[in-house]
């Protein structure tokens, strides 16, 4: 970790300097995202740790590398347990200049699934992940290593169709190498889009699988769905919204552990760079049972209010109320209520995002 | 039997014409209007950016990446003006042949001499400005007509059997702009009218050309919204200076400059379109400039 982390600052120091004279010749463009969060709890049950500091602080650097390929360098460093973690977080080449319609990634990134996972944590619309999320990608997302094809089909409409495949060592966040997996990661992204009115709309789906080391089987499907209805700088209405079912199988057992879930958040834009949304969460184990093998009910729901007030693309302050429940059938529910509070700002260059 | 073939030949020769049009997409319409007047019948053209909405804002939608993907020819701004959303249109759209330096491609803002180039230090601290000169310059006529004749050029490398015509056209509408631009200088200068206010600097370029100057922003500073102790300043300046029309460009509110207005006795404030289908019966870049003169010369009372 020493070697890295040492690594990783002669890279930024030698990049920062360097760049202020080779941006106009080389096209390279750094970016420096601070991500500033805390979390607060309302009453006693909250498991919030009570401070408030940076959560993530994310240097990218990108350019075209040629007259062919692009390259990526996201590097990050994340709070954990109150110690700055270092991690490269994607470095890959690309290329949209090769076949007609198609793109490629080759390196490390973050898969091209679902809506969030594309993103990093701080251009997210709200705080924290929600509970699918965080229980089948992690409270970030899954970034690996592997070769991504994206493919624009030709049609009247649009329908872009990715896939990939990815060492699979590792699943979500990990600071270690992991072990090597039965069969590597594939997965599958399939978009749509289609504007009603002033409402532009997009729909996704998603399957993924991995075989572990350890002969768990995963299979995930995923349904996403975003909409946007935008007004000059404003964001007058976001609509996003994720579908997840998680399949675990087990070698030598014909036991799976099936898990649904999903997360849906309307926003509306108000006025002077405010926007106001509430994130329903919901998730559970379809196939929990008790000792004598009848099914339980159970579940993990959270209303999370955000209000946002963003007075340019590059600074953010936020503030959420999450109101959580647990239950399960037999046991006492759980309430646990959070105040979170975000800020965020860019620095430098910031890579404009598509829809 | 006779007739069929016949048909199936017409057929054939129809969609041959279709496919020889070039296919162009720019990201607005008064690049799409400009590259109408040169192209004429030999090209299809399809803009990103509706006429009544901000170039500055706008959604990189996968629509847009579509019509990219197909396009023969991408005709920008430039001057950073596409910056937050051309950038992913184009690795969204995978089509080599219309990225930046490709024959596809034409960045019209490398042919001019911009206005308000900044030189020295700048940055967001200033709001969104753009260092490498203001992006608006299709608002001059005179600018236009000499980027008619980059526009014949670059169509002409695409469409080579075509090179005539496009040059034809072009020298056709640049001489027919220098005739109106003088009709219209003389309209507004008869109108007496020399200074006004403006909500963004949209119209820097048509002001200039038409003389008049344009004194104070509503914005305080560019992509900024106005705040309170600004629209007293720029009261104090109407008032000062004896400033009587507001030109607010139709895709921002006028709340701000009717509070100017109503301290400021015989302001007008006018809402106009700056780009072509900004509003109804502008079709051409000729009716958006004309629509803009009589903005300025019909201001009564006018500074």
């Amino acid at each position: 970790m020493n070697n890295f982390r040492t690594l990783v600052f002669t890279s930024i120091y030698f990049l920062v300097t360097t760049s202020a004279f080779a941006q106009d010749s080389t096209g390279l463009k750094t970016s420096v995202s601070v991500d500033i969060a805390g979390e607060f709890s309302a009453d006693k049950e909250s498991d919030a740790k009570d401070k408030i500091g940076p959560r993530s602080v994310d240097v990218i650097f990108y350019a075209p590398v040629d007259h062919i390929f692009d390259g990526v360098l996201a590097l990050a460093a994340h709070d954990e347990a109150g110690v700055s973690m270092f991690e490269l977080h994607e470095a890959y080449i690309g290329s949209s200049k090769i076949i007609p319609n198609l793109s490629f990634k080759l390196g490390q990134y973050f898969l091209g699934i679902g809506r969030l996972n594309h993103y990093h944590r701080h251009e997210w619309p709200f705080i924290t992940a929600p509970e699918v999320h965080a229980r089948f990608f992690g409270d970030e997302g899954v970034n690996d290593s592997g070769l991504e094809i994206s493919y624009l089909v030709p049609l009247p409409f649009y329908l872009d169709i990715t896939i990939g495949a990815t060492n699979g060592f590792v699943y979500g966040h990990a600071h270690d190498e992991g072990t090597k997996p039965i069969t590597p990661m594939y997965y599958s992204h399939i978009k749509f889009f289609e504007s009603i009115g002033e409402l532009d709309i997009q729909p996704g789906i998603t399957l993924l699988k991995r075989h572990s080391s350890l002969g768990q089987k995963m299979s995930l499907y995923g349904f996403d769905l975003t909409g946007k209805v935008k007004k000059g700088k404003t964001l007058v209405f976001l609509w996003q919204s994720e579908l997840w079912q998680r399949i675990l199988e087990f070698e030598g057992s014909t036991k799976q552990e099936i898990s649904t879930g999903f997360y849906m958040y309307p926003q509306m834009g108000l006025t002077n760079g405010l926007e106001f949304g509430v994130r329903v969460d919901y998730l559970t184990v379809n196939t929990l049972k008790d000792a004598t093998g009848n099914s339980v009910d159970n579940s993990e729901a959270a209303l999370v209010p955000t209000l946002s007030f963003r007075p340019s693309e590059f600074s953010l302050l936020r503030a959420s109320y999450k109101q959580k429940r647990s239950q399960t059938d037999g046991e006492d529910n759980v309430d646990s209520k959070t105040f979170e509070f975000q800020a965020t700002y860019n620095l430098g260059a910031h890579p404009s995002h598509a829809f | 039997m006779r007739f069929k073939l016949l048909m199936i030949l017409l057929l054939f020769n129809t969609a041959n014409l279709a496919d020889a049009e070039i296919n162009v997409v720019t990201t607005t319409s008064n690049a799409a209007a400009l590259i109408k007047e040169i192209g004429g019948k030999q090209v299809n053209v399809t803009s990103l950016t509706k006429g009544s909405q901000d170039p500055h804002y706008v959604e990189a939608k996968p629509s847009y990446m579509m019509m990219v993907s197909k396009a023969d020819l991408l005709v920008s701004i430039g001057l950073d003006l596409e910056i937050g959303w051309l950038p992913s249109l184009l690795k969204g759209a995978r089509n080599s042949q219309v990225v930046a330096g490709a024959k596809g491609s034409l960045v019209l803002g490398d042919f001019i001499e911009p206005l308000e180039k900044i030189e020295g230090n700048i940055s967001r601290e200033h709001g969104d400005v753009h260092p490498f000169g203001n992006p608006h310059f299709l608002l001059d006529p005179m600018r236009t007509a000499a980027l008619s004749h980059v526009v014949a050029k670059k169509l002409g490398e695409l469409d080579p059997t075509n090179r005539d015509v496009f040059n034809q056209n072009a020298v056709e509408f640049a001489s027919r702009l220098k005739e109106l631009t003088d009709i219209w200088k003389k309209q507004i200068k008869e109108s007496g009218v020399k200074e006004i206010f403006t909500y963004h600097k949209t119209l820097v370029y048509f002001l200039e050309r038409m003389h008049v100057h344009s004194v104070g922003s509503i914005e305080p500073k560019p992509g900024v919204p106005p705040t309170p102790g600004h629209i007293l300043g720029l009261i104090k300046v109407a008032k000062k200076l004896g400033i009587r029309l507001t030109l607010v460009e139709n895709y921002f509110e006028t709340t701000a400059a009717e509070r100017i207005a109503r301290d400021v006795e015989g302001m007008q404030v006018k809402s106009v379109p700056v780009s072509v289908e900004g509003a109804e019966g502008i079709t051409y870049l000729v009716d958006l400039y004309k629509a803009l003169v009589a903005a300025v010369s019909k201001s009564s009372k006018g500074r």
